[in-house]
């Protein structure tokens, strides 16, 4: 269905032998025409490229900032102020496709050297960068400035845990901005409405939980269900808000990585403790996934399921305060810290000798600078300002003067640094008793905060984290089995990083490949002079004139087609992140393939396949229907193809956001739901589906959007059915066939080329799945149980988001065979039900 | 008197059931096969839940049950012979024609079952079984009214597919036109959009001013006051919001804002003024009536505050759109621009050097020629995925990154689908024209130029649009290469404004209406080359 556009130019001629060669005339060649001509070609093609880029038009030196959303008063203040004391600089703010979140976007910046100057990211992806040499280290500059600025970021600054979250093997390599805290959000006017409820259940409703057991108690008795058995309001999911595993798991002391990084610990007793705890959360509300269908039932912060009650309580971090005071009174809120297993909380068996009764996971934001910023002095200057005291004071008065034009109280974010903490929560303190507590109670949590441990691989613990936590609370796995899964391909990066040194680097690679493409060069050259020498003098000329017609193509192909094909081929062979020469590596990636990661490979492929196996066919007979219909003569017809006809013209990343919308979970919103919650919703009592929010439904959702583009191949089914000869209809007829005997005796064996075609490039165009996923992702994450994770997703993920250049093009091979293999199978079946003409 | 019709229902439903199996046996009709399926389920459901199908609140199964006794009664009588009662029940149907429309008057919907008690049920259901007799009588007797029938089936066929198929598009604008409020609704979705009225006046509480700033107009408003002057924050355009300016007093100008009109809910009855702000202490309004109280300004609680809303279309939307993408952006212009680079060196490429190549192959005689023609032909079965991570680092190589160039200097080295295209038509055409070119003394281009291309011009036309569509489309290209937003495309920049505003549909269908204007616009110019190329192909199929 991708490459339906492509498919359909090319297919008109698909079931012609290619070779249906003419007699050749000769030909006076004219050479020098050629050469002049493809050099004039060649020079319209530099003088296109030198017009381009070109901004700054003022004279200014830009300094290019990323990740800070632009619409924030803050950070605009925070720019502004800069520009007013550095009045050569102008400060360049950037989210679009430069988020935090969007790795991708950044390390391919850096890695193709047009980086940003500074990059605001999160805390603990920083050694991930580091390690891979992505970002700058900054002790240089601290050290140059510790003395004489008093701005200067040092340790004894900050937060003690922050500034080590931002380090890699004893270097700075980012400036912690602010940090964060989670703590347990309780909603009293529910309590009160309930309190019979908990009084029966023998619960206290004046107070928080303070244990799991209480935690499952309280969040047992305020759960309440609809006659019809749907959840009408959950009392605690435990992952409603912001806690993740690690929250849980820092409870019970684990310890996700040890000996110095080298081992991973996903799978300890302790972690699985947490895990069980989340899981039988989950359990008693009837399950994760309905639970998830209930969390984004509600969307956008204005229906906010705390907020309105569909929750009675929820671990989550401090910067929801913002959200919260928009509602002001209407909500009646305590905030209270989490709380932790019962025998932490009484200190006997293992926590006797604990310190610290309650924790908090912290994490939260930095500066850092990439490798290769032009502007490194100015975007340190940038950074110095930022995480200072100056610089918090000037955002919190720009904030809160924003906050007080909407109407609303002003919470600061936590800052990083001590002292700007102090400053702010001294300046601005929340006026309301409630927001009082809450930050407070946040505030005093920070001296217990855990952080996640600095490695390189923290994208991916926290990747498979999420994973294991979505497999085992949903049951389809056991606790043990989910982290031990995630620990196995934890441990495998670590391990493949930690021994990467044993491995012979390859500096030679890319010379290397060059010349082996200029011998191949030579060769080919050598091979057809030789040819040549043997032909006539007309046959001379007219030889050197094809080659020179057919060179662009030729050269198109060694360059971009055989080249990087050669290229693929051996990078699969090593371990390469562009930042550092390649390292053999021998088939380990293709092991890979099958071992640790087969997990995700495996679901890759069979999230295609369903798409393909269901897809293709459903594509083709609605497009064949469609066809049929168009076929006949009746008026306007021209406006009826035009009508089945234009879907197929939107844009994959359109059509995703339009399907988007359109097929929304809440049926108050999206236009299918709605529909189905008046007709079948209401005659059969069946929910509607969540379609790209539940794992279920998102693949089927892909399928609905794809008929849509059904239409693609009409002028190729047109063509198909005006090709098909009258008399074999007369003939039929006259036989006594009825309309259906027609269809399946004459019409579809005369389609059947045409059939073939569309299945094959539809199975193609299916495996290489990858802008509708991309965008409905939004290139984060692989959709809900990974259900819209595909191949060439995965494979850019690995390739572009983390520059495993060797895994992702093993991965490329490991495409390419498939749909050689599918193709090869698709010719061996399609001979048994296709029909050529003249063949017998 | 329900457990009597709940029995009397599912009496209906076994017997129903019986007869039409019955006959599904008899004829081998698939049809009367599946007309007995329902009888079976719906006497499956009354019996073992003894849910009572109750006229006039029907279930889906009822309504599946009603349909397949109109079916039955249908098929009864249309095999009687009897000409005089044909006769009678076609005069009733014209009786009875207006009915339906009668019942469906009222605002709830027929399917769901909410149709008037009373008499009004079971002449509906005599109504629907007179049609069908009469239509089905007709039928056996009318080759015309066949034929006629048979059209209206394939007109609304038609019909109902494009509907079916347009409706994303007519979303798609009816949300761009939506204000946020219309978004989502519990009480169904909202089809004519309302737009709240506002009126432009001078805001006595929260004045906007307009001040020049980097060489441009903007509105701000007042922050506070310093010792140079006062200090302003702009609020329009959005590029710059937020932004902090000191101006001296003197260069500020008040300019007048659109206040929302609301309907206030006074002691004294309800009066129309202007809504300058809310806040917890309430809503500070601006009366516009009555008279004697004109210009007022009063405080109220929210809840006493109702917006006055109008249908119409809000097309605020699409500004506001163009205003919230950053400030390199210049409204959407450098998408535009980028997007039509792209395209149109994409095509000249593609254009140029397929040609060439093309004619190369399908003309030219030149040793390997077959066997770089069997390379070109296996070139487009490999996925693009296999070149993508080497071709990144050569055009990073390059210094190309952060550029369009990676996806449009490629197009000027052909590509294989359009190669192969362009030389099958070229071996459609007749040597005699060349030849005689050839003795003319006309060399390869001249010939290729003047005597082959004039004659493919469809086929290039064709070419041309494709390439067109799919640079206009390309996504992935500059999702790896692009990341500056004054060199973004318009696919990409959707993607990310998509990310940034998913809470608002709203500003986002908006953009995409935009987006996907010119390609359907060029589909609308381009279309009889569009239905030309389906000749084209068709020929040689």
């Amino acid at each position: 269905m991708v490459s339906a556009s492509a498919s359909a130019k090319f297919a008109g001629r698909f079931w012609l032998p290619p070779y249906d060669c003419h007699e050749y005339p000769n030909h006076n060649a004219d050479v020098r025409n050629v050469v002049q001509k493809l050099a004039l070609s060649v020079l319209a093609l530099g003088v296109a490229a030198g017009c381009g880029s070109g901004h700054n038009v003022d004279g200014r030196r830009p300094l290019l900032v990323w990740g800070l959303a632009n619409d924030d008063k803050g950070f605009r203040a925070l720019a502004d102020e800069f520009e007013r004391e550095h009045l050569n600089v102008t400060v360049r703010i950037l989210n679009m496709g430069a988020g935090a979140m969007n790795p991708q976007k950044l390390m391919t910046s850096i890695v193709g050297r047009v980086p940003p100057d500074v990059i605001y990211q999160d805390r603990f992806t920083v050694s991930d960068w580091a390690s891979r040499g992505a970002f700058r280290p900054l002790d240089d500059l601290i050290e140059r400035d510790r003395k004489r600025d008093p701005l200067c970021p040092t340790a004894d600054k900050f937060y003690p845990a922050a500034w080590e979250e931002a380090g890699f093997e004893g270097r700075c390599y980012g400036i912690p901005y602010r940090v964060d805290a989670r703590a347990l959000f309780w909603n009293k006017k529910v309590f009160r409405e309930a309190a019979q409820d908990l009084i029966a259940a023998g619960l206290d409703p004046s107070r928080p939980p303070r244990t799991w057991t209480e935690l499952l108690a309280y969040g047992k008795a305020l759960t309440k269900f609809n006659p019809d058995g749907t959840l009408a309001r959950i009392g605690f999911a435990p992952n409603y808000g912001n806690s993740w595993l690690y929250l849980y798991a820092f409870m019970t002391n684990s310890r996700f990585l040890a000996n110095r990084g080298r081992k991973c610990n996903l799978n300890s007793p302790e972690v699985a403790d947490a895990l069980a705890f989340m899981k039988r959360g989950y359990d008693q509300i009837g399950g994760y996934e309905s639970a998830e269908s209930f969390a984004t039932g509600s969307l956008g912060k204005e229906q906010d399921g705390f907020i309105s009650g569909r929750f009675a309580m929820k671990i989550d971090g401090d910067w929801i305060l913002n959200d919260l005071v928009k509602f002001g009174n209407d909500i009646d809120f305590g905030v209270a810290p989490a709380p932790v297993p019962d025998d932490r909380f009484n200190r006997v068996g293992a926590y006797s000798q604990e310190k610290d009764r309650y924790v908090t996971w912290s994490g939260g934001m930095c500066f850092s600078i990439p490798t290769g910023a032009r502007n490194v002095e100015d975007g340190w200057e940038f950074v110095k300002l930022a995480t200072s005291p100056k610089g918090w004071m000037i955002e919190a008065r720009e904030r809160a003067a924003t906050a007080k034009m909407e109407g609303k109280a002003f919470i600061s974010l936590q800052p990083a640094s001590i002292e700007a903490s102090r400053e702010v929560f001294h300046a601005f303190p929340p006026a309301d008793p409630r927001f009082r507590n809450a930050v407070d109670v946040m505030r005093g949590l920070m001296p217990f905060a855990k952080m996640r441990p600095p490695t390189f691989a923290g994208q991916l613990l926290w990747d498979e984290q999420v994973r294991a936590m979505a497999e085992a609370c949903s049951g389809r796995l056991s606790v043990s089995a989910a982290l031990e899964r995630g620990q196995e391909r934890v441990q495998h990066e670590l391990d493949s990083v930690f021994n990467q040194e044993k491995l012979a680097s390859i500096e030679w690679l890319l010379p290397g490949l060059g010349a082996a493409l200029l011998a191949v060069l030579v060769g080919l050259g050598l091979l057809w002079i030789r040819q040549f020498v043997k032909l006539k003098k007309l046959g001379r000329s007219e030889a050197v004139a094809g080659a020179l017609l057919i060179s662009p193509w030729l050269f198109g192909f060694l360059t971009l087609t055989l080249g990087p094909l050669a290229a693929s081929l051996i990078f699969s062979l090593t371990q390469y992140n562009v930042l550092s020469p390649a390292r053999w590596n021998g088939i380990a990636n293709y092991a890979l393939l099958f071992t640790s990661d087969g997990h995700n490979v495996g679901k890759a492929f069979y999230n295609v396949f369903w798409l393909a196996g269901f897809g293709v066919p459903l594509g083709i007979g609605t497009g064949l229907g469609i066809a049929m219909l168009l076929n006949l003569t009746v008026k306007g017809m021209n406006a009826f193809r035009t009508a089945f006809y234009l879907p197929s013209l939107v844009p994959a990343v359109a059509s995703a956001v339009i399907w988007g919308w359109i097929l929304s979970p809440s049926p108050t919103s999206g236009l299918l739901n709605a529909g189905w919650s008046q007709t079948i919703g209401q005659w059969f009592h069946l929910a509607p589906p969540g379609w790209f929010n539940s794992e279920a439904w998102a693949k089927p959702a892909l399928v609905v959007m794809g008929l849509w583009g059904a239409g693609s191949g009409m002028i190729l089914w047109l063509a198909g059915l005006k090709g098909i000869s009258k008399t074999l209809y007369e003939a039929a007829r006259l036989d006594g066939a009825n309309t259906r005997q027609q269809f399946w005796n004459v019409t579809f064996p005369q389609l059947s080329p045409v059939i073939f075609f569309n299945v094959t490039m539809g199975f193609i165009g299916a495996l290489q799945e990858f802008d509708r996923p991309y965008v409905l992702t939004a290139g984060g994450g692989f959709g809900p149980g990974d259900s819209l994770l595909t191949p060439v997703y995965y494979l850019f993920q690995n390739g572009f988001g983390y520059f495993r250049m060797g895994y992702a093009s093993a991965l490329a091979w490991t495409i390419f065979a498939v749909i050689l293999l599918i193709t090869g199978i698709q010719f061996a079946i399609g001979r048994l039900w296709v029909y050529y003409e003249g063949a017998l | 008197m329900t457990a009597l019709l709940s029995a009397l229902v599912a009496w209906v439903g076994l017997a129903g059931f019986t007869f039409a199996f019955k006959r599904a046996v008899e004829r081998g009709s698939w049809v009367a096969a599946a007309v007995s399926a329902p009888f079976a389920i719906a006497f499956v459901r009354c019996a073992a839940n003894g849910i009572p199908i109750v006229w006039p609140i029907l279930s889906g199964w009822g309504w599946l049950l009603l349909a397949s006794i109109v079916g039955l009664v249908v098929q009864a009588v249309a095999s009687t012979a009897n000409v005089q009662l044909r006769r009678t029940l076609f005069g009733l149907v014209s009786v009875f024609a207006a009915v339906p429309a009668w019942l469906t008057r009222s605002e709830d919907h027929l399917l769901l079952g909410t149709v008037p008690t009373g008499l009004a049920g079971p002449v509906t259901l005599l109504l629907f079984v007179i049609v069908a007799v009469a239509v089905s009588r007709r039928l056996d007797s009318s080759a015309i009214l066949v034929r006629r029938v048979k059209r209206v089936g394939i007109y609304s066929f038609l019909l109902g597919g494009s509907l079916i198929f347009s409706l994303p598009f007519f979303w798609l604008l009816l949300t761009s036109f939506k204000e946020e409020r219309d978004m989502s609704n519990a009480n169904g979705l909202i089809w004519v959009p309302r737009v709240t009225e506002t009126e432009r006046a001078f805001d006595p509480l929260s004045p906007l001013y307009q001040i020049r700033y980097n060489n441009q107009t903007v509105q701000v408003e007042k922050l506070g006051r310093e010792k140079s002057g006062v200090r302003v924050t702009v609020v329009r355009p959005g590029s710059l919001a937020g932004t902090a300016v000191v101006v001296p007093e003197a260069e500020l100008v008040e300019v007048p804002r659109e206040i929302k009109v609301v309907e206030a809910n006074l002691a004294g009855g309800k009066v129309r003024a202007l809504l300058l702000n809310e806040d917890s202490e309430g809503a500070h309004l601006r009366l516009m009536d009555p008279s004697s109280r004109t210009g007022d300004i009063i405080t109220v609680g929210t809840d006493r505050v109702e917006p006055i809303r109008k249908p119409g279309l809000l097309w605020k939307n699409y500004p506001d759109a163009l205003d919230a993408l950053p400030a390199e952006a210049e409204y959407g212009l450098a998408y535009l621009r980028n997007t039509l680079y792209l395209c149109l060196m994409s095509v000249l490429g593609t254009l140029v050097s397929c040609t060439l190549v093309a004619y190369g192959f399908a003309r030219l005689r030149f040793p390997g020629r077959n066997i770089f023609f069997g390379v070109l032909l296996a070139t487009m079965m490999m996925p693009g995925a296999v070149t993508m991570l080497p071709s990144f680092l050569i055009f990073r190589q390059l210094g190309w990154i952060d550029s369009l160039k990676p996806m449009w200097v490629p197009t000027f080295l052909g590509s294989a689908f359009n190669i192969f295209l362009l030389r099958q038509f070229f071996l459609t055409l007749p040597v005699e024209l060349e030849e005689a070119a050839k003795i003319d003394g006309c060399g390869h281009l001249r010939t290729l130029g003047s005597i082959m291309v004039p004659q493919i011009k469809p086929a290039l036309v064709v070419v041309g649009i494709w390439t067109f569509i799919g640079a206009w489309n390309n996504f992935m290209g500059p999702l790896i290469y692009v990341s500056s937003p004054e060199k973004m495309t318009i696919a990409y920049a959707m993607q990310l404004f998509a990310g940034d505003k998913s809470t608002q549909p709203g500003l986002l269908m908006a953009f995409a209406t935009m987006a996907l204007a010119p390609v359907v616009l060029l589909f609308f110019l381009a279309q009889r080359t569009f239905v030309e190329g389906i000749s084209l192909t068709g020929k040689t199929g």
